[in-house]
């Protein structure tokens, strides 16, 4: 078997840009990505352990649910019925970012840490009222959660928000026009699970449907991340922003879409249909009770806010890099053209190697089998020395077998023909 | 930009460690022997093996658990040609090829056999075995040694097979394991009564039944374990004992059925699979150190305003800066990776501080 040394214009890198689909349906409480539905396993439910609109990290634990086994796997971890990570606690300070510090802090020296799969991601809306405080020493009821921060999530946005200000002067916090601090506003956050290393430009699209109605959408025509309304009441106006790069879409258009209302922020408003409202019946119940004093902002009531006649449809392109390594492997003329193959040689009784105690001599007379295409059986075409080319190894430099490319019919090699394998490897 | 770049001394500012992680991987023989109705078990028209799923494989849920498959050597006493000896050298090239891999060579260049307690100067040959090949999603880097427990049900009735069972372990893999194969370390499966009392007599740690490599993530199961280990050899396929069917006992089987068939016949007996993996996190911490003099002085655009700093209320108040980022950089000053802080860190000439870079691979 031959081995061929690839030359140096023989082997190169490039990167392959994909710009995979995202779409995301929101409908009375959940959301669903890529379509992906809510199957129930033989014994959990949903059998990923995860809802459709969430993506499972390593996809490890599948219908698999969390019992008791009374058993141990390797003397001291439990056998839960679950795939979990664990790591045992040591002077290298390694420990799970899901576990709190006070809690890493608690535990001894040789304690077993715990982990639990699945992690999940999951696409998050907050609902911003023109009276929510962007920032309070209290926890701050955004809809549908208390955040416990001092700063809002809108806030902490705000310098990415002025700094995309060179696109367009729509990418202000707070300008002669509107103060984010000031107005109604819907932010709808998109981890980059979901979309790689940016979503791309101009792809966001975002459909409002009542009772399976399209009552009105908006992309980002101009493709600079402001989003323009294209059909519906809000039609070429502008309705909010997209943050690319940081998965963000920020809505700020409170213009009424429809006179259908229904309970969007909470459980006992009427409201009508309107961007800032975009996706919030994803958010599913409300937390807290009526009373509670959550500090500065109006106290939530405690219900389901599900808009059971309001359906949303998102959809985007993500950005993904693919790396992808492409090798010419070259089959010149004149070479390649002798098989080791068993059945190269023409199969006669004389084939066998004569061996004693004193000698192995092959036969030397051995003829190979001549396959050269004809119209009749016998005689056959003019002999030529043919192989057929039914696959390319790559090899290291100790020459260990690394990869193989399979062509999908043996190629015929001839002593005057030539060819150029083109092998690629996605990295 | 004055002293933007610190050079790193590597005998000093940088380390590089080793850490392990583990996952508890529990494989319940339901799903191994039957919750899906064998959907989630894909045999191949080669015959050659047979993989194991945790959910019925077409799903794209599904994840591939391991692969079963069974063999025995040229010389064992199932190996023969008759017709009743179905894909005989199937499994003895399924035995070759997992024994060249995980048990190597001998001087004659013959394929050594798996041999039962590691010590391949002699001793009992496996020549009869099941092989589990659990996959990398599962097994990672390694399995973890001193984890591994096979729950085999033994009773001799074939529809009732977990009444007596036995647990196999590789009880002394955390100090016992062997480095002798070309495939990594292993270490010997030894089994112990579990329900019941199927064996009669056992060492303290087991007898011996089998092999685990470590890091291949393969075990050899002699087979063994379902015959002359126990006090009554148990069927592989009939309700009725071995005694009045010996064409039900194991070695029977792995003559006369396809590779397949073993398969189904291990999985049937399956009760429980548990291991904990071990997954590698090499780091390097780079510890990047702000002396008081350095680092006090920004090029960030903000920083000035009519040529004062903003972030200084009198010109005599001394230099402050907010770092917010480390940079990697390559020796010839190509950004390679960039380390974030939680917080902007206030860096004046009255303080120091060190930053803990750690890049994991």
């Amino acid at each position: 078997m031959p081995y061929y040394k690839f030359n140096k214009n023989d082997v190169y890198r490039n990167t392959l840009k994909t710009f995979p689909s995202v779409k995301f349906l929101v409908y009375s409480g959940s959301a669903y990505y890529n379509n992906t539905p809510n199957m129930s396993g033989a014994f959990a439910d949903p059998i990923r352990l995860t809802d459709g609109g969430h993506v499972s990290l390593y996809e490890m634990n599948v219908d698999r649910v969390s019992s008791s086994t009374d058993r141990f796997i390797g003397g001291n971890i439990p056998d839960n019925g679950l795939i979990y990570s664990w790591v045992v606690k040591g002077g290298d300070r390694l420990g799970f970012r899901s576990e709190a510090a006070a809690s890493w802090d608690a535990s001894q020296y040789g304690d077993v840490l715990i982990s639990n799969y699945p992690y999940t991601a999951s696409i998050a809306k907050e609902f911003y009222s023109a009276t929510t405080p962007r920032s309070s020493s209290a926890p701050i009821y955004v809809s549908p959660t208390n955040m416990t921060g001092a700063v809002s999530h809108i806030l902490t946005l705000k310098n990415t928000i002025n700094h995309y200000s060179y696109l367009n002067p729509q990418f202000a916090y707070s300008s002669s026009v509107r103060d984010f601090n000031l107005i109604e506003l819907g932010l709808i956050n998109i981890p980059s699970i979901f979309y790689g290393s940016t979503i791309k430009q101009g792809t966001v699209d975002l459909n409002y449907y009542i009772t399976g109605t399209l009552i009105a959408r908006a992309q980002d025509t101009n493709r600079d991340g402001v989003l323009y309304g294209t059909y519906g009441e809000t039609s070429g106006s502008a309705i909010g922003l997209a943050l690319y790069n940081e998965g963000f879409l920020i809505l700020t258009s409170s213009v009424s879409l429809s006179d259908d209302q229904s309970y969007y922020t909470s459980p006992s408003v009427l409201s009508r249909p309107r961007w800032t409202v975009f996706a919030q019946s994803l958010t599913g119940s409300v937390l807290g009770t009526v009373g509670d004093d959550l500090g500065p902002g109006p106290d939530p009531a405690v219900g389901l806010i599900t808009a059971p006649s309001a359906s949303f449809l998102m959809e985007m392109s993500g950005t993904s890099m693919v790396q992808t390594l492409t090798a010419f492997a070259s089959a010149p003329k004149g070479e390649l053209n002798q098989s080791t193959n068993p059945t190269f040689i023409k199969y006669t009784a004389n084939n066998f190697a004569n061996s004693s105690s004193q000698a192995y001599i092959e036969n030397d007379k051995m003829e190979i089998k001549n396959v050269v295409s004809s119209s009749y059986a016998d005689p056959t075409g003019s002999f030529e020395k043919t192989t057929y080319i039914s696959k390319v190894g790559l090899y290291d430099g100790n020459k260990n077998l690394i990869a193989i490319a399979k062509v999908a019919t043996p190629v015929r090699k001839t002593v005057e023909r030539d060819f150029t394998f083109k092998i690629k490897l996605d990295l | 930009m004055a002293t933007s770049f610190k050079t790193f001394d590597p005998t000093k500012d940088s380390v590089v460690s080793r850490n392990l992680l583990h996952e508890a991987i529990p494989i319940t023989g339901t799903i191994v022997s039957g919750t899906y109705s064998d959907n989630n078990i894909k045999n191949y028209s080669h015959g050659m093996f047979q993989s194991v799923y945790d959910y019925p494989f077409l799903s794209s849920s599904a994840n591939h658990i391991f692969d079963l498959t069974a063999g025995y050597s040229a010389g064992s006493e199932v190996s023969g040609t008759s017709a009743t000896h179905v894909q005989n050298s199937k499994k003895i090239n399924i035995y070759n090829q997992m024994a060249q891999v995980l048990a190597g060579f001998n001087a004659q260049g013959a394929v050594r056999e798996f041999d039962e307690d590691g010590d391949l100067t002699g001793g009992t040959k496996i020549e009869e075995a099941y092989f589990i090949n659990v996959t990398r999603l599962l097994s990672k880097d390694e399995i973890k040694k001193g984890s591994f427990t096979l729950t085999l049900g033994v009773n001799a009735d074939y529809t009732n097979p977990f009444a007596q069972t036995i647990n196999i372990t590789d009880a002394s893999g955390s100090n016992g394991f062997k480095v002798n194969s070309p495939a990594g370390e292993y270490g010997i499966l030894f089994a112990k009564n579990g329900t019941g009392t199927p064996m009669s007599a056992h060492g303290t740690n087991g007898t011996a039944v089998g092999l685990l490599y470590y890091q291949a993530g393969v075990a050899v199961l002699s087979s063994s374990a379902f015959d002359s280990l126990l006090s009554v050899p148990v069927s592989m396929s009939r309700t009725e004992g071995v005694a009045s069917h010996p064409s039900a006992s194991v070695n029977a089987i792995l003559s006369s059925s396809a590779i397949s068939g073993n398969c189904d016949a291990l999985r049937h007996r399956t009760e429980n699979l548990l291991f904990n993996n071990t997954i590698e996190l090499n780091s390097t911490v780079y510890f990047c150190r702000a002396n008081n003099t350095d680092f006090n002085y920004s090029a960030n655009p903000t920083y000035l305003s009519s040529s004062k700093m903003v972030v200084k209320t009198d010109s005599t108040d001394e230099p402050v800066t907010y770092v917010t980022a480390v940079g990697l950089y390559s020796a010839d000053n190509e950004l390679l990776a960039v380390a974030k802080l939680s917080e902007p860190l206030k860096k004046t000439p009255a303080t120091e501080f060190t930053a803990r870079v750690r890049l994991d691979y």
